[in-house]
């Protein structure tokens, strides 16, 4: 029965070990396959622009539109380039339904002979060289078709129409760039040759280049002078703005962190899981030799036995060995089963969509074997070791062997584990309280019970304004507004001269075209000035609030009122529009708890101008009621109008998606580790309550009692955890300091996070080392100091 | 001092019931010095167990000073113990990990005397056992006839009324066995009834009276030379 259990926590250890490693190779392995797919994947490059202005350099992923084109047209080297311009809230209209589609882009007609895509339907050659034709992905064309064949069928794309002029393959989830259709750039034609130093200046689409197999990036980015003299610097000097660019190879790209590029891994976050793997298998192969030790004297008699029949030390140390082997082995096997349990989570967490077959992939598999195989040898090496050495002569007396150096590595190993318990538990804790504090912190403006309806620009202001009085007929909507941006969403950062002591001062500043009711809808406090007031017409195009932060920016300080900002220049440099200051308003994010309050102004439309949000505020927890009636009275109303509606809080948390995800991971990985860090400690109390039996039956013959014992084995065991509290506190509050500092809005470190894991490892451990000592304690001391 | 009325003690496993002790009835009385022989598995070890208030018979009586303690808790038999009764073993039982002097002192730490005390009582035993000069070794630096010694340095240490070796010499030498025979004679001569488990008969001698077990009872409890004339005449 014993040594079932035995058998049970070794195996269960191990597979924990496992199941944690596979887990994190399957991940590695999949993070460091990203893009590799594309055959050319070696010769392609993302380039990225840096820009100076107003003093401050942004990094961009994207670039300007011309940029490609002229690189490809000056540079020799460059075999081909592709262009990415992302396009999100696409109405899509097929005859049955219809869709809201965020991941379409348009791009050139070259992205078949660069990037490698596998078609369904259709022909790459030619596929995206006439304007209005997209491809679409099977899941795409199946969503919108019923089919993977839909090459030739005609769809509707925010009110005009397309052909389908291919259907391809779902693009692989290892790629940086993920999407659901691709429109030809063609579409785009006239939008893109507008006057060419307009467009230098804003940076729109990801430009892609693939260079000829012996051509360097650097031979191309090193010799930029000319280029720059001939396209960058007419139109930069405008704004005496500077700009320059890098290339990323393609394949690096899924770890870059850079503006507006999508998603990327963090390398440091990767080692991290690698080193927690490891941490995992050497943890369960440690508490695999603990409980295997711990057995020694109940498996010496065996050894005699076997020696006395003529059994080698080699055939000993051979036969644990298999034994080791087999239990990993036997733990492999668990482990796939534990696999097929946690692995949905897993897939929540890291957005993946691993599944068993993946685990099945021959070199994926072949990691394992390695993995199961270094696991078993390394749990059983020692114990192996040591019985294969005993002499049968010894093993028959009551003699029993000094341990001194593999029980100071047993107790350091229980220090490192306890110590990485309690800042696993102490990091969740913090990431908790840090997101806790960024989801209550005062951000200066309202976004509860507020949703937007997003316009896109399409309808007219007109039409805007009879959705808008229509709707304020619902009981449950209290007012609206509206809106070109809305907090936590996507804003234009323009160039302005604002007004200088001496001429002007070249400046950045995010831009929010708004209605008059806005400033009251978000509850911004005016804290000096006035409110726009749409009725007065001089208020149109000619008047401006901001905010304290470009007040000051600006250099502006108390008197900033009255005070003018030009901007919209055109091709000579000369801004067509001059805004005065009417008010100013209280700092408020409007981007998200992840940036910090910028310049802004908001400003109202002028003719031309339109919004691209309705907002809309409910009463509170109405919201279901409120969407629903939206969205029947636009179907009835404005049946062209897709009803896009979203929580506008939904931006400001989505910001901190990565974070959630971090502190979930940090809880799992914690529970984990207590988990194996407990059944470690259970195995090595167990194997020192086994060692020690004979000192405690001594003890108590001479009068000790059980409760004293209890206090020997436990401040014993006391010292070791204090000792990994130690350890954890300054590394876990070094660590945890450091990541909040990545916060611009951040909580203060208190020991409480601390206190409570250092609590929780005691009680833990406690518990653990007193059921073995408790039972070794409560022996008859005649049982251990037995001499016949 | 020690008075048992009809002693049993039985050990049952699943499916066996082994009988160690059958109707054990002796008396020893304060000053003597008494030696328990008999072959193997005759239960002495049982019965020193249950002198030594290690362990409780099944049934019977067991009058300890006076005390008839023979359904005491493990609780006031540790009491009863660590007051009166003072231990030493074939295998000496030393903790390995404490030193000499640590060993010895253990005993007095369990009494609760203050560490001068202390410090006091285990330097007098050391020197008059002959191993004070070792008392900063441990265990396994020293001879069997040290740690011996050492044991018996502690079994001593609180002044017990009472010594219960168990096969003191069985791992010694003669000569080392010898010096410890002579240690408990002299313990004896001062006052200190020792009771002793063995095999040895040349240890025996020593003893005052032999009370000699066979499958769990007393065959013969005789004044020591008696036995011999009686076991040279049986043989």
């Amino acid at each position: 029965m014993r040594s079932k259990l035995y058998a049970a926590i070794n195996i269960f250890c191990l597979s924990v070990g496992i199941t944690g490693a596979i887990l994190i190779a399957l991940l590695l392995n999949h993070e460091l396959s990203y893009d590799k797919y594309h055959l050319n994947h070696q010769n392609i490059y993302r380039i990225e622009g840096h820009y100076t202005l107003g003093g401050s350099t942004d990094h961009f992923a994207i670039t300007a539109p011309p940029l490609a084109p002229a690189l490809k047209e000056e540079f020799s080297g460059v075999k081909n380039y592709v262009r990415f311009h992302d396009t999100p809230n696409l109405s899509v209209r097929t005859q049955e339904a219809d869709f809201i589609e965020n991941n379409f882009f348009y791009t050139d007609s070259t992205v078949f002979d660069v990037f490698t895509y596998k078609f369904v339907s259709g022909q790459p050659r030619g596929a995206l060289s006439q304007p209005n034709t997209v491809v679409l992905t099977s899941s795409a064309s199946n969503k919108f078709f019923g089919t993977t064949q839909a090459t030739g069928e005609i769809i509707r794309i925010n009110n005009e129409n397309y052909t389908v002029t291919a259907v391809i393959e779902d693009v692989p989830l290892n790629s940086h760039l993920l999407f659901d259709g691709l429109i030809s750039i063609a579409t785009l034609e006239n939008a893109y040759t507008i006057h060419p130093n307009y467009f230098w200046s804003i940076s729109v689409n990801y430009t892609y280049l693939q260079l000829y197999d012996d051509v360097t990036i650097e031979s191309i980015l090193e010799n930029m002078d000319d280029f720059n003299r001939k396209y960058i610097e007419p139109s930069g000097s405008l704004l005496s703005a500077k700009a320059s660019f890098t290339g990323t190879p393609l394949t690096d790209i899924r770890f870059k962190v850079i503006q507006m590029s999508p998603p990327a891994a963090s390398k440091t976050s990767l080692m991290i899981l690698l080193v927690v793997a490891a941490f995992l298998v050497v943890i369960a192969a440690v508490n695999y030799t603990n409980l295997a030790t711990a057995r020694t004297t109940l498996r010496a008699k065996e050894i005699g036995v076997r020696k006395s029949a003529g059994a080698t030390s080699s055939q000993i140390l051979w036969q644990f060995l298999c034994e080791s082997l087999l239990m990993a082995f036997l733990a492999l096997l668990l482990s796939l089963l534990l696999i097929e349990i946690v692995l949905p989570g897993f897939n929540t967490l890291t957005d993946k969509a691993f599944t068993i077959t993946d685990v099945l992939q021959p070199y994926i598999l072949l990691q394992l074997i390695m993995i199961t195989t270094i696991t078993g040898l390394m749990a059983g090496a020692y114990p192996s070791f040591i019985l294969s050495r005993m002499n049968p002569a010894r093993i028959l007396k009551p003699v029993h062997h000094k341990t001194g150096g593999s029980a100071l590595l047993r107790k350091i190993l229980v220090v490192f584990q306890f110590a990485i318990s309690v800042i696993l538990i102490t990091g969740t804790l913090t990431v908790r309280e840090q997101l806790d504090f960024l989801d209550n912190k005062d951000k200066g403006i309202s976004l509860e019970n507020r949703l937007a309806l997003i316009l896109n620009g399409e309808p007219g202001n007109e039409r805007i304004k009879r959705i808008q009085d229509n709707i304020a007929e619902n009981p449950h909507i209290l007012s609206t507004s509206k809106s070109s941006s809305i907090p936590g969403g996507g804003f234009n950062t323009v160039a302005v001269h604002a007004e200088a002591d001496a001429g002007n001062y070249d400046a950045k500043i995010t831009t929010n075209i708004v209605d008059e009711k806005f400033i009251d809808f978000f509850e911004i406090q005016i804290i000096e000035g006035r409110n726009f007031h749409e009725d007065t017409p001089g208020d149109h195009a000619n008047t401006a609030i901001i905010n304290q932060t470009a007040a000051k920016y600006f250099g502006w300080h108390d008197n900033a009122l009255g005070k003018t900002i030009k901007w919209q220049f055109d091709q000579h440099g000369i801004p067509q529009t001059e805004l005065k200051v009417i008010g100013i308003m209280q700092d408020h994010n409007f981007l998200n708890l992840n940036n910090p309050v910028t310049p802004l102004m908001l400003q109202l439309p002028n003719e031309e101008e339109s919004y691209n949000y309705l907002n809309i505020h409910h009463a509170e927890g109405k919201s279901q009621e409120v969407i629903q009636y939206l969205e029947d009275y636009l179907r009835r109303e404005e049946p062209d109008l897709l009803p896009n509606i979203q929580f506008i809080r939904q931006g400001y948390s989505e910001s901190f998606s990565y974070e959630e995800k971090l502190g979930a991971i940090f809880g799992i990985f914690a529970l984990v580790c207590i988990l194996v860090s407990f059944l470690g400690l259970f195995g090595l109390s167990s194997f020192m309550a086994e060692q020690r039996r004979r000192e405690v039956g001594i003890r108590k013959v001479l009068g000790s009692s059980g409760r004293g014992i209890l206090a020997l084995f436990i401040r014993e065991f006391a010292i070791l955890i204090l000792t990994a509290i130690l350890i954890a506190a300054p590394v876990s509050w070094f660590l945890l300091d450091n990541w909040l500092d990545g916060f611009i809005y951040r909580i203060t470190m208190t020991p409480l996070p601390l206190l409570i894991a250092s609590l929780s490892a005691i009680v833990i451990a406690m518990v653990t080392v007193s059921y073995h000592t408790l039972k070794t304690a409560r022996m008859n001391p005649v049982d251990t100091l037995r001499s016949e | 001092m020690i008075k048992t009325v009809d002693l049993t003690k039985v050990f049952r496993t699943e499916e066996v019931e082994t009988t160690a002790l059958n109707k054990v009835s002796f008396e020893i009385k304060e000053g003597e010095f008494v030696a328990i022989m008999g072959p193997s598995g005759c239960g002495k070890s049982t019965l020193l167990n249950i002198l030594g208030l290690l362990d409780n018979p099944s049934n019977g009586q067991y009058h300890f000073l006076d005390n008839e303690v023979s359904s005491y808790s493990e609780k006031q038999r540790a009491n009863l113990r660590k007051k009166n009764i003072g231990f030493v073993f074939q295998n000496f039982n030393l903790i390995d990990e404490l030193s000499v002097y640590e060993n010895v002192e253990l005993p007095l730490i369990y009494l609760g005397y203050s560490s001068s005390e202390r410090k006091k009582r285990v330097e007098e035993v050391l020197t008059q056992m002959q191993i004070m000069h070792r008392k900063n070794h441990f265990p396994l630096q020293l001879s069997g006839g040290q740690q011996q010694r050492v044991a018996v340095s502690r079994a001593v240490v609180a002044k017990p009324h009472i010594i219960l070796a168990d096969e003191p010499t069985g791992n010694l030498d003669s000569t080392h066995g010898d010096e410890v025979m002579n240690l408990l004679e002299e313990l004896n001569k001062n006052g200190t009834t020792i009771i002793m488990v063995t095999h040895s008969q040349r240890d025996a001698s020593y003893a005052q009276r032999i009370i000699r077990l066979f499958d769990g009872q007393i065959v013969t409890e005789d004044k020591t030379t008696e036995f011999v004339l009686t076991s040279v005449s049986q043989q």
